[in-house]
């Protein structure tokens, strides 16, 4: 029984690989890690310095800008 | 069919088939000559042996869809006991034979194919040596030859005529002894050269079944077909005189008192002492003689011998158990090696060779295992040859978990079996508690126990592969149905304004963030955007952006970076490079609407120096990467299991 159960461990890895990739592929095959913000400064287009987009790590603020 | 009177007491001797020569007086066994429609007495034929055969005179069968008739006997003994060749007579009036020994049968026919000078010669009957071809060759079980098909010599064997009965196509004398060798093909033929006549005949046709013979007629009809058990006989032990148990006597031959060692000869009313074993010790004997074994999909059956054998391999000694079963209508072999267990049928025919040291049986190819000798230690019960203390026999086993065949070979005879292993817990089920309870669990690995990491790692192999094509599948119909819409094109020229290597959002840290004009992306939420970047003339420099996508109607700014950095040189006379001038990042459901991109680089540039770059952004991109990242994922386990089920194959003993 616990050599039945460990065989199906691969099957389900595999499953859930199988899953995933069918999950990305609705979302056209992206892998990119990005992050989404919401209500950015409406002045971006004027001032584009007034948004640091700094990805991941870096500490974004809004005020700043030339 | 015609009736003669028997030339010595007058009896009427009837004849069935008119090509029979002899015929066999029922009432005074005179053994006649037909001579037109007299009998002239040439011999008398001797008391046949009760041998417990269910065949007789006048037993009926369909062998194949040949009908036949059983019309005569000659009785033989040989080492293993007495054995029948029964004269048939087919529906058309042919003869054929039916030989008879521990329970198995041969259906053959005299074959007149072969030309007599091909058949080999025989000189001596002891040490017998084959001249074939003007060759002279000590001939031993395994030997090949070609007499119209490949045949194998499993069997050397002097018989010594014991009587006769009915109608025989052949004479024969009571007493008279004839060295037969029986054959089999790889395609599962039986022969027997007779060397009773010179040139030796030879008999050839095919081993069969009971049930395969669909015989009627039979003298103990309940034995063999109404499950009648022959009761067991009770034995007093010559050697010690202690009260044993002769669980088969239909069957047995010799029995090994368990307490003194001796073997005593079960066909001799006196019960002759003809070996003694030196040591006897039941200790790890796990089936106690008498025990009923009941395993899924095998015949009911009962221990009723157990050998100890042991084999030397580089100065260490290996022992193992073998156990006689026996069933109705059969015998089987249950070995335990290790507290592993494995259940062995005798093998019909000879397995063919195949390249690569294996061998194949019913179309399944069986890898070498091992070649070993096996020295008999001990016996304890009965057994159906006479067993003798010290047998020597040399073993060659080859595998296909859960199966194994092995071949046993001696001076006299090669002996072929089919194993299967038997888990555990299926034989602990398959014996009383008490013995069960006995069993140990097993440590090591058994010669034929199944890899389940090679099960695993076939199924696996299965599903990754499986896998892997339909992620092809939808990866190329991606390809296919991608837009590639470019929906943005720009250049643009980089210059280093800070401090190069200064950290976005420091102090010394000049601000040269920009946005692009806004551009429409079209299409449905789900799909993807592609931003690229790629600077053609970067020569050992980087340019990292801090990339955003932002909605203007939305304001939903979609973070990323992108960097392009190439890197080259020499290095102790070998060029390297490092990184690439372009790079992308697909970024996964972005909804449609106006966007534009904010850009703010980095880069190790001097002051005032810089690069021109390209930017192009594209709707509806189907990028390779997940699938290659996938299908990695998917076959890293399996790297795993292999090395788990070569590790396993490494233990097997």
């Amino acid at each position: 029984m616990w050599n039945f159960l460990k065989g199906l461990v691969y099957p389900f890895f595999a499953a859930s690989l199988g899953l995933g990739f069918f999950s990305d592929y609705t979302k056209g095959g992206a892998t990119t890690d990005f992050e989404e913000v919401n209500q950015v400064p409406k002045t971006v287009r004027q001032n584009p310095g007034i948004y640091r987009s700094h990805y991941a790590w870096f500490t974004r603020n809004f005020p700043g800008g030339k | 069919m015609s009736e003669l009177s028997c030339p010595n007491c007058g009896a009427p001797v009837p004849i069935i088939n008119k090509a029979s020569v002899y015929a066999v007086c029922s009432s005074c066994k005179t053994l006649s000559l037909k001579k037109d429609v007299n009998l002239e007495k040439i011999g008398t034929a001797g008391e046949l042996a009760d041998d417990h055969s269910i065949i007789q005179l006048g037993t009926q069968g369909n062998y194949r869809g040949t009908p036949f008739r059983v019309i005569g006997r000659i009785q033989l003994k040989f080492e293993l006991g007495f054995w029948n060749e029964w004269h048939l007579m087919e529906g058309d009036g042919s003869s054929a034979w039916l030989g008879e020994a521990q329970g198995s049968y041969y259906y053959t026919k005299l074959n007149v194919g072969i030309p007599t000078d091909k058949i080999p010669n025989l000189e001596g009957d002891e040490d017998p040596i084959v001249i074939a071809s003007g060759r002279r060759e000590r001939i031993t079980p395994g030997d090949s030859f070609y007499l119209g098909e490949n045949w194998t010599l499993k069997e050397i064997m002097k018989a010594t005529c014991i009587g006769g009965e009915g109608e025989l196509p052949i004479g024969f004398q009571t007493g008279y002894e004839a060295v037969l060798l029986d054959l089999a093909s790889e395609d599962g033929l039986f022969g027997t050269l007779d060397y009773s006549e010179s040139p030796a005949l030879l008999f050839s046709g095919n081993f069969s079944t009971l049930e395969e013979l669909n015989l009627t007629g039979l003298r103990q009809e309940e034995v063999a077909y109404n499950q009648t058990q022959i009761p067991a006989k009770s034995i007093e032990c010559k050697g010690c005189g202690a009260s044993l148990n002769q669980f088969s006597p239909d069957f047995s031959k010799s029995l090994a008192c368990e307490y003194c060692g001796s073997v005593m000869d079960t066909e001799s009313d006196d019960l002759k002492i003809i070996a003694k074993f030196d040591q006897v010790s039941r200790d790890n004997v796990l089936l106690p003689l008498g025990t009923p074994i009941k395993l899924p999909n095998f015949p009911e059956s009962k221990v009723i011998g157990v050998l100890r054998k042991s084999t030397e391999v580089d100065d260490e000694t290996y022992t193992w158990t073998d156990y006689l079963l026996r069933y109705r209508g059969g015998y089987a072999w249950l070995n335990e090696n290790g507290d592993n267990w494995t259940y062995f049928e005798p093998l019909a025919g000879v397995p063919k060779w195949a390249p690569g040291l294996k061998r194949i049986f019913q179309k399944r190819s069986y890898k070498w295992f091992a070649n070993s000798d096996s020295n008999t230690d001990f016996a304890l019960g009965e057994f159906y040859w006479k067993v003798s203390a010290g047998e020597k026999a040399q073993l060659e086993d080859f595998i296909s978990p859960p199966y194994m065949i092995s071949s046993e070979r001696t001076d006299k005879e090669l002996f072929w079996s089919k194993g299967v292993f038997i888990p555990f817990d299926t034989m602990k089920s398959a014996v009383p508690l008490d013995t069960a309870s006995k069993l140990r669990k097993p440590e090591i690995v058994g010669v034929c126990e199944p890899n389940p990491f090679k099960i695993r790692l076939k199924r696996n192999l299965w599903v990754a592969a499986t896998l892997t094509a339909v992620f092809l599948v939808f990866q190329v119909y991606g390809c296919i149905k991608a837009k590639n819409q470019i929906v943005y094109e720009g250049k643009f020229k980089y210059v280093q304004t800070s401090t190069p290597n200064a950290e976005i959002g420091s102090s010394n840290f000049r601000d040269n963030s920009f946005v692009t004009d806004v551009f429409e992306l079209k299409g449905s939420a789900n799909e993807n955007v592609e931003i690229q970047i790629e600077a053609p003339n970067i020569d050992n420099k980087y340019i990292f952006f801090s990339a955003a996508l932002i909605n203007e109607d939305t304001d939903t700014a979609y973070d990323t970076s992108i960097e392009t950095s190439y890197y080259h040189g020499v290095d102790d006379g070998e060029s390297w490079s490092e990184g690439s001038r372009s790079d992308s990042k697909s970024l996964a459901e972005i909804p449609p609407g106006r966007y534009y991109l904010r850009l703010e680089s980095q880069s190790d540039f001097p002051e005032g120096w810089g690069s021109v770059y390209n930017v192009k952004i594209i709707r509806d991109v189907m990028s390779p990467a997940p699938f290659f990242l996938f299908s990695i994922f998917l076959w890293l386990p399996l790297i795993y299991t292999f090395f788990r089920s070569y590790s396993f194959e490494s233990k097997r003993v």
